[in-house]
């Protein structure tokens, strides 16, 4: 009985806890642009060739 | 299939790379040189940014030490895309940031002061993009998402709330008994009051906006059944009884909430803006302070200031001409194809294009104030007015609140004796069950996949209720300048019929710079002629140009205007000799006369306005089908908001801001052409891509949602009749709420989503 009243406690800090994330996330402007994002991340390697290629040019 | 080398990705044309920007990228990656450097050559066009007036129009940064502009892109096909202008930083210099937002297709760059718009924009050209430079966010942009946000907020909760709810009902419906369960029960209650106090807000606000004007909405329904769900509720939990139905509740208000930001995402993108300041805010105009000339935007030209008007640029004021003749084209206020001569000392509209050569102008009222201006003020007041029609889900949801109340207070008052507190309950049951999902979300749903659909097809739709609005019309009126037309005239014979190549091309460099229709038609017939470079063509105003080319006098003279037929004459000759005649006519669109038939097989009745002259409309109308009768003739923009406000409702068909009264007023109205922001102010379904057989698709299109949306509805209706007699007989229980309400949700959203796929 206690195992259960704990459960539902820990669910019910857990739901909230996890609406607080999302206003949070909402309000920081996590959602505004959902698509450039996903192509900004193919960047990385990109900026890594060119300052590879300055490097090489320096020496 | 051929693999760009770049960004791996299949390219379509079979070339090395896939796009332009990843052929740059590539470059620049490896072997050092600069994306700005291999670009394609530009349009003169930007140059004008650079003047410190225009480019203060757009510097949305209130700091002196840096600038910030806003553009949107044109172009943009791949993640290259992306890299390449967020990368602008390092192979501009001066540019601080540049952040793209794909979606939106907005660019946001910050610069030290000294990078010019102009010249900023020329390199965003040169990489292979179209910018458009965007003033300031306006006050509605920043509330707008501002709401959405909120909106989102009010969803995540409702969601939350839905599924813990939802979680705490299950036990209970499997029998779970004793204290444990009245815990639960209470911990349903605590978790339902976020949703009937924060997320179900908006329809509150929305039954009691309907409410104070007197009517009944689907947002009254929902808001009622809401309540009378948590009222039932909790006094039955006060009592010790079973009947909970918080999370049938809670999950329908979800569902609702999530279909109506659906709806609204495809409506979000048409922002509103200022029609009037999109006309003038790209030009930067000459004027004359003291003495001195310098340019200026159109907000800074005073009172009798004069104004250098060059050739092709828009008149921002009302005016007086002050140099000699002078030809305007006021097809923009009109729909007049043919230019019109004036006059030093005649006035002249805001609004007018200039197509003779530089014109010098005196203003007689200010940008803002001139009576365009004054006219397209109006008409933003109206277009909000114009959407609050009785729309369908509207007609049902008050028929159905006032059969579903009555019957529950009859119920109650004749049942109450003999089942007391069931009697209670059983009506209740009933108000809550019988919430109509269909009207609820199955409506909002089918509307937002017709407007994602219509989008796809390339055309953009303001609000949903014109699906509704389409089905009601049974009349078209077709503007005639611009939109059965194109604005150019055509060519149609020329005399003697094998014109030499040398004649043409002479032609041609006579007209080279003339912005007149005649010459735009000759130089689209032409296309593949050499244009003569001639010097020092003398262009007299409403008659024809001459210039002497080596040593001959070479002239094309307007011969016959307004011969009876629309068409029109003009004659070249070589030294006062004639030598040919060529004839022009109005250039009809190819489909249009198509679509007229069709539009007649529907059973439409088609008309024409026009601001021209009777007889070219005539000659038009009976090429294209019309009757005589329907061609409403030489209208001036005021009555032709009459002719179409007396022939509503009706489909007024128009390009763009050139018949923005008609457009307004008509019940539907539909643009081929215009700027994409401040067309759609206007007009409710914008084709900037397509030609007028579209308006035969949105028809068709909208026929399919409505016969969706009827569909729903009817089965709504049975469903709800079926739930209501067993919630009235005692059969619902919250169990079989919580059953019931589910399942016909997932029937209506399944065939909506099947019907229109």
């Amino acid at each position: 009985m206690t195992t259960i009243i704990f459960m539902v406690a820990v669910a019910l800090i857990l739901s909230v806890s996890f609406v607080f994330c999302y206003l949070w996330a909402l309000s920081a402007g996590q959602f505004n642009d959902l698509e450039t994002p996903a192509h900004r991340i193919l960047k990385d390697d990109f900026i890594l060739k060119v300052t590879e290629r300055k490097n090489h040019e320096q020496k | 299939m051929q693999i760009c080398s770049y960004c791996k990705a299949p390219s379509i044309s079979g070339a090395k790379y896939c796009c332009q920007s990843c052929e740059l990228l590539s470059n620049w990656v490896d072997s050092g040189i600069s994306p700005l450097a291999h670009g394609k050559s530009v349009s003169q066009e930007w140059q004008k940014y650079n003047l410190p007036e225009l480019e203060n129009q757009f510097n949305n940064s209130d700091c002196p030490l840096y600038k910030k502009f806003r553009f949107y892109i044109e172009g943009l096909q791949c993640s290259s895309c992306v890299h390449l202008l967020e990368d602008f930083p390092l192979y501009f210099s001066g540019v601080m940031s540049s952040k793209l937002n794909y979606s939106q297709r907005i660019l946001e760059v910050q610069t030290n002061p000294k990078v010019r718009l102009g010249s900023l924009c020329e390199s965003i050209d040169s990489l292979g993009y179209k910018p458009t430079p965007l003033n300031e966010y306006t006050d509605y942009d920043k509330a707008q998402q501002l709401e959405k946000n909120n909106e989102l907020k009010r969803i995540g909760v409702a969601g939350a709330v839905a599924a813990n709810t939802m979680l705490f009902a299950v036990p209970l419906y499997a029998g779970l008994d004793g204290a444990l369960a009245l815990v639960f029960k209470w911990i349903m209650f605590f978790t339902f009051l976020p949703i009937l106090l924060y997320s179900a807000v908006p329809f509150y606000k929305k039954a009691w906006g309907s409410l104070l004007i007197r009517r009944i909405n689907v947002d009254m329904m929902i808001s009622v059944a809401l309540w009378v769900g948590f009222i039932l509720s909790t006094y039955s939990l006060a009592l010790g009884l079973d009947d909970l139905y918080f999370d049938s509740t809670a999950s329908f208000i979800f569902l609702i909430l999530l279909t109506r930001y659906f709806l609204r995402q495809h409506q979000d993108r048409f922002l509103r803006k200022n029609i009037f300041e999109d006309l003038f805010i790209n030009t930067a105009y000459e004027v004359v302070d003291q003495n001195a000339k310098h340019y200026t935007n159109f907000k800074e030209i005073k009172i009798n200031q004069e104004i250098i008007l060059k050739q092709n640029q828009l008149l921002p004021c009302d005016s007086n001409l002050e140099s000699g003749m002078a030809s305007f084209d006021l097809s923009f206020l009109t729909g007049e194809v043919h230019p019109q001569i004036k006059h030093a000392g005649e006035t002249v509209m805001a609004g007018s294009r200039l197509v003779s050569q530089e014109a010098v102008l005196k203003s007689h009222s200010l940008a803002t104030e001139s009576n365009l201006a004054i006219a397209l003020g109006n008409i933003d007041n109206q277009s909000q007015d114009k959407n609050r029609i009785q729309s369908l889900s509207d007609v049902v949801s008050h028929r159905l609140t006032l059969v579903v109340f009555s019957l529950a207070a009859a119920f109650f008052i004749i049942s109450f004796d003999s089942l007391g507190y069931e009697s209670f309950k059983r009506s209740l049951a009933l108000i809550t069950i019988a919430c109509p999902c269909a009207v609820a979300f199955g409506t909002p749903l089918a509307y937002s996949l017709g407007l994602r659909k219509a989008a796809q097809n390339g055309f953009f739709i303001r609000t949903e209720n014109v699906f509704e609005k389409l089905a009601q019309i049974k009349k078209i009126i077709f503007d005639k300048t611009g939109t059965l037309t194109s604005s150019q005239l055509k060519l149609v014979k020329n005399y003697p019929e094998n014109l030499s190549e040398e004649s043409k091309s002479i032609i041609l460099g006579l007209e080279k710079a003339s912005m007149h229709p005649l010459a735009l038609g000759l130089k689209d017939s032409w296309s593949n002629s050499v244009v003569a470079d001639i010097k020092s063509v003398k262009e007299e105003v409403g008659s024809g140009v001459e210039a002497y080319y080596n040593g001959h006098l070479y002239q094309l003279k307007k011969s016959t205007d307004d011969s009876g037929d629309g068409s029109m004459q003009a004659d070249f000759s070589v030294d006062g000799k004639r030598q040919a005649y060529l004839f022009f006519n109005e250039n009809l669109r190819d489909e249009a006369k198509d679509v007229i038939n069709e539009f007649y097989k529907l059973n439409f009745e088609v008309m024409m306005l026009t601001g021209d002259k009777r007889n070219r409309a005539i000659e038009a109308a009976r090429m294209l089908g019309i009757r005589p009768k329907y061609v409403f003739a030489e209208q001036s923009s005021e009555s032709k908001k009459q002719i179409v406000e007396e022939q509503n409702p009706c489909l007024f068909v128009g390009d763009g801001l050139n018949d923005l009264q008609g457009l307004n007023q008509a019940y539907v109205s539909f643009a081929i052409r215009g700027s994409f922001e401040s067309t759609l102010q206007v007009s409710d379904v914008y084709a900037p891509k397509k030609n007028l057989r579209a308006l035969l698709e949105v028809i068709n299109l909208s026929k399919k949602i409505l016969y969706t949306v009827k569909t729903n509805l009817l089965f709504a209706v049975f469903y709800n009749a079926i739930g209501g007699l067993l919630a009235l007989a005692g059969y619902i229980n919250p169990l079989a709420a919580a059953v019931l309400m589910p399942i016909s949700s997932f029937l209506i959203t399944s065939h909506t989503v099947w019907k229109l796929r």
